[in-house]
């Protein structure tokens, strides 16, 4: 439940173009919430070899747990989690393909400004200079902004796909979730590591054009602007950030957040416990060995000591 | 139906003794909607012209819908090249099951997707070594709790995320070390996961028996103008100089890009649209270029330039400096989900291999002690000593002489993984 939830918060925050590209998370799951209903085997027992039921084991005591998967069900469950892995890849490699396409036209522009500059006299002033390189900085955030949510969305649409398998597989008793599970980690839009270089690629175009630390400000009254732009609370500078940023990257700021709150979400404790769940991983609450510094708040987490703790996850 | 599907199925094991199959045979045909197919990744071997030889990694997925639909969806779902390696922490097994009617199905024009290529990376592919899966995985298991115990979540990222009033700590936000660290150790367990993937060196020859397959294949494959193709960073640049050659952009062709580019597997559909996307990515940014200019101009003589142009640049630059951090922190913090979210599947997976080792080597403890009446005890006791009570069920099922490895896997897995602690 808190994944569905946190889930529909993210979809409502997220850009909206990308809305309804998402995993249909909730109408699967009540495509689920109706099987019993839909299903006219009461077998309990596996009689047959090939019955895939693993029913006496599921702890689900509403659902009748011996009832086999029809195969109305098992089929359309399939088909529809096929048309969304379609519309997953489809989406996700059409984006890349324009990522590609657009850092490379940035990294062109920069050779091209560089060059415009080197030749000592193509630019009228500094400022038109600074000018085109704020316009290559800002473009260059954007297109990064924009890859990481990608990724996002690769990551919360795997992990939606996951939740859901094992829902059907703990409703149904069907086995679905690992076949299916492998077929999902080789699809497109679930292998990143060619964005993972993209993104990369984008940071360090980045911090070689503008290092991070280098804005130093040294007249009065910047400097004011400055400084009371860090005292000031967020609101302040969200202010200044949508009054600067413009509308497109204050989309992708918002959704960034957003992520990140799902993200968080994610790694909470959730209600049914799995020692190989985010949560136990991250929080280790039921391991023999907490300590001190096995603090449950990720944030206060500050040890680094432990290597081995226990029956380690 | 159900004779061509065996011969099929012993092809495939013949051909790839590692694989594992998921679903038994008998299910396959009872219960036609059965998913799944995973092919291990066939090499992209000698057979010139062909999908199946020149993608590294083809992996067909498909799913049939149960043959009384009126039009069954056929989508085929390929691996990509290395990224298959990068990606999976399958260990040592491999999930591979045929479905008859979808090999039926292949030859109809349906729209064929996922066509990966990169012939260059298919090099890179055969040098992974065979790794122990389970060395490996304990490691994995290890390095990425190292990167999770270390891991920091700053205080301003939080609050940002959470409250918008609070201030965020600038100081923390400047000067935040961590989340560096952690990029190293994450791409440590990511290449350990590469490891542990099966490196189809064994499978390297193309397998002739699955040549129909891949006939059937090629010629439905050209016939659908959407093929979907991931274009890497090093595949555009050679478009991008193909397209110089030619003049621009504008002037030139599909048809004279794919000659000269030259690529095995790239299509004019490919082509075409990448040429379009290409053109409105470079008329966009002139636009945009174009009509900045006159305003940047009219601002200049109206105000005093230099201190207002200082303090708007300096705003916009801490803007795109706190996006920037921001953005960056996500980026690592998916990373180090990503990782998780494989992790937790390769810890599956090699729970349940071990489980079923156990179950076989119980089976021929059993046959050889030729002690047929006895039920099998509890075997909890006999593997992992936490295991939990799902395990008669398994038994059960041996008993009832299914000693599929699918079904005592996926049984044993789907409930174990609940309950069990790796040890």
């Amino acid at each position: 439940m808190k994944f569905g939830k946190e889930f529909r918060t993210h979809l409502e925050e997220t850009l909206p173009e990308w809305r309804d590209k998402f995993l249909c998370y909730k109408p699967l799951k009540k495509l689920l919430k109706y099987y019993p209903y839909s299903s006219d085997h009461l077998d309990s027992r596996p009689v047959f070899a090939d019955t895939t039921n693993i029913s006496s084991a599921t702890d689900d005591g509403d659902v009748a747990p011996g009832v086999r998967p029809t195969e109305d069900l098992q089929g359309s469950f399939v088909r529809i989690l096929n048309e969304e892995l379609e519309k997953f890849n489809d989406f996700y490699v059409d984006k890349e393909e324009d990522f590609v396409i657009r850092l490379q036209e940035l990294k062109e522009r920069i050779e091209q400004v560089k060059e415009k500059n080197g030749k000592n006299g193509e630019f009228a002033s500094e400022s038109e200079f600074s000018e085109e390189m704020m316009d290559i900085r800002r473009d260059l955030v954007t297109i990064h902004g924009e890859m990481v949510l990608l990724k996002n969305y690769s990551s919360l649409n795997f992990a939606g796909l996951v939740k859901i398998l094992k829902k059907y597989d703990k409703r149904t008793g069907g086995l679905l979730r690992l076949p299916f599970t492998q077929l999902v980690l080789h699809q497109p839009f679930f292998t990143t590591e060619p964005l993972t270089k993209l993104v990369r690629d984008c940071e360090a175009n980045l911090e070689l054009l503008f290092p991070s630390e280098a804005e130093v400000v040294e007249s009065s009254s910047t400097v004011q602007a400055h400084s009371s732009s860090h005292q000031h609370n967020s609101p302040r500078i969200s202010a200044e950030t949508s009054s600067t940023l413009g509308n497109e990257n204050l989309d992708i700021y918002k959704s960034t957040l957003a992520a990140m709150r799902a993200i968080r979400g994610l790694q909470k404790a959730s209600s049914t416990y799995n020692p190989l769940s985010f949560s136990s991983l991250l929080q280790n609450e039921d391991d023999e060995t907490v300590t001190a510094e096995n603090s449950p708040n990720s944030e206060n987490k500050d040890d680094s000591e432990k290597e081995d703790t226990g029956p380690s996850h | 139906m159900s004779s061509s599907f065996t011969t099929l199925e012993e092809i495939y094991r013949h051909n790839f003794p590692n694989t594992l199959w998921v679903s038994s045979g008998q299910e396959l045909m009872n219960n036609s909607p059965v998913p799944c197919q995973v092919f291990p990744l066939v090499s992209g071997g000698s057979s010139g012209g062909n999908l199946f030889s020149s993608s590294s990694g083809f992996c067909n997925g498909v799913y049939v819908s149960s043959s009384s639909q009126a039009r069954p969806s056929v989508s085929t779902v390929q691996r990509d090249r290395m990224t298959v390696a990068d990606v999976s922490g399958e260990g040592q097994r491999q999930e591979c099951s045929v479905e008859i009617q979808s090999l039926q199905l292949i030859n109809q024009p349906q729209e064929q997707k996922n066509m990966t290529w990169s012939s260059d990376q298919l090099q890179g592919f055969f040098d992974f070594p065979v790794p122990d899966p389970q060395a490996e995985s304990s490691r994995t298991m290890v390095s990425s709790k190292e990167v999770l115990l270390k891991y920091e979540w700053p205080d301003w990222a939080d609050q940002l995320i959470s409250d918008d009033g609070l201030e965020p700590n600038w100081s923390e936000l400047l000067g935040d070390p961590n989340v560096l660290n952690q990029d190293s150790k994450i791409t440590t367990s990511s290449s350990d996961i590469t490891r542990q993937e099966i490196v189809f060196k064994n499978q390297h020859q193309v397998d002739p028996s699955m040549e129909p397959f891949d006939t059937k294949n090629s010629p439905a494959s050209s016939m659908t103008s959407k093929q979907r193709m991931r274009w890497t960073p090093e595949l555009h640049e050679a478009f991008v100089e193909a397209i110089n050659q030619l003049g621009g952009s504008e002037r030139a062709t599909p048809k004279a890009v794919l000659k000269l580019m030259n690529s095995p597997g790239l299509t004019i559909y490919h082509v075409k649209s990448h040429l379009q996307k290409y053109r409105t990515a470079r008329y966009n940014p002139e636009l945009s270029e174009n009509t900045e200019e006159p305003q940047v101009k009219n601002l200049k003589t109206i105000e005093d330039i230099k201190s207002l142009d200082l303090k708007t640049s300096i705003e916009i630059t801490e803007a795109l400096r706190l996006q920037m951090k921001v953005q960056k922190q996500l980026h690592e913090q998916l990373e180090i989900q990503r990782s998780l979210q494989l992790q937790i599947e390769e810890q599956g997976r090699y729970l349940q291999t071990m489980i079923e080792k156990q179950q076989k080597m119980r089976e021929n403890k059993k046959d050889s002690e030729a002690d047929p009446s006895a039920p099998s005890p509890n075997p909890s006791q006999a593997f992992l000593p936490k295991a939990t009570n799902s395990e008669p069920s398994i038994t059960q099922k041996q008993q009832n002489g299914i000693s599929t490895m699918d079904q005592s896997e996926s049984a044993s897995g789907t409930s174990n993984r609940k309950r069990v602690r790796e040890d």
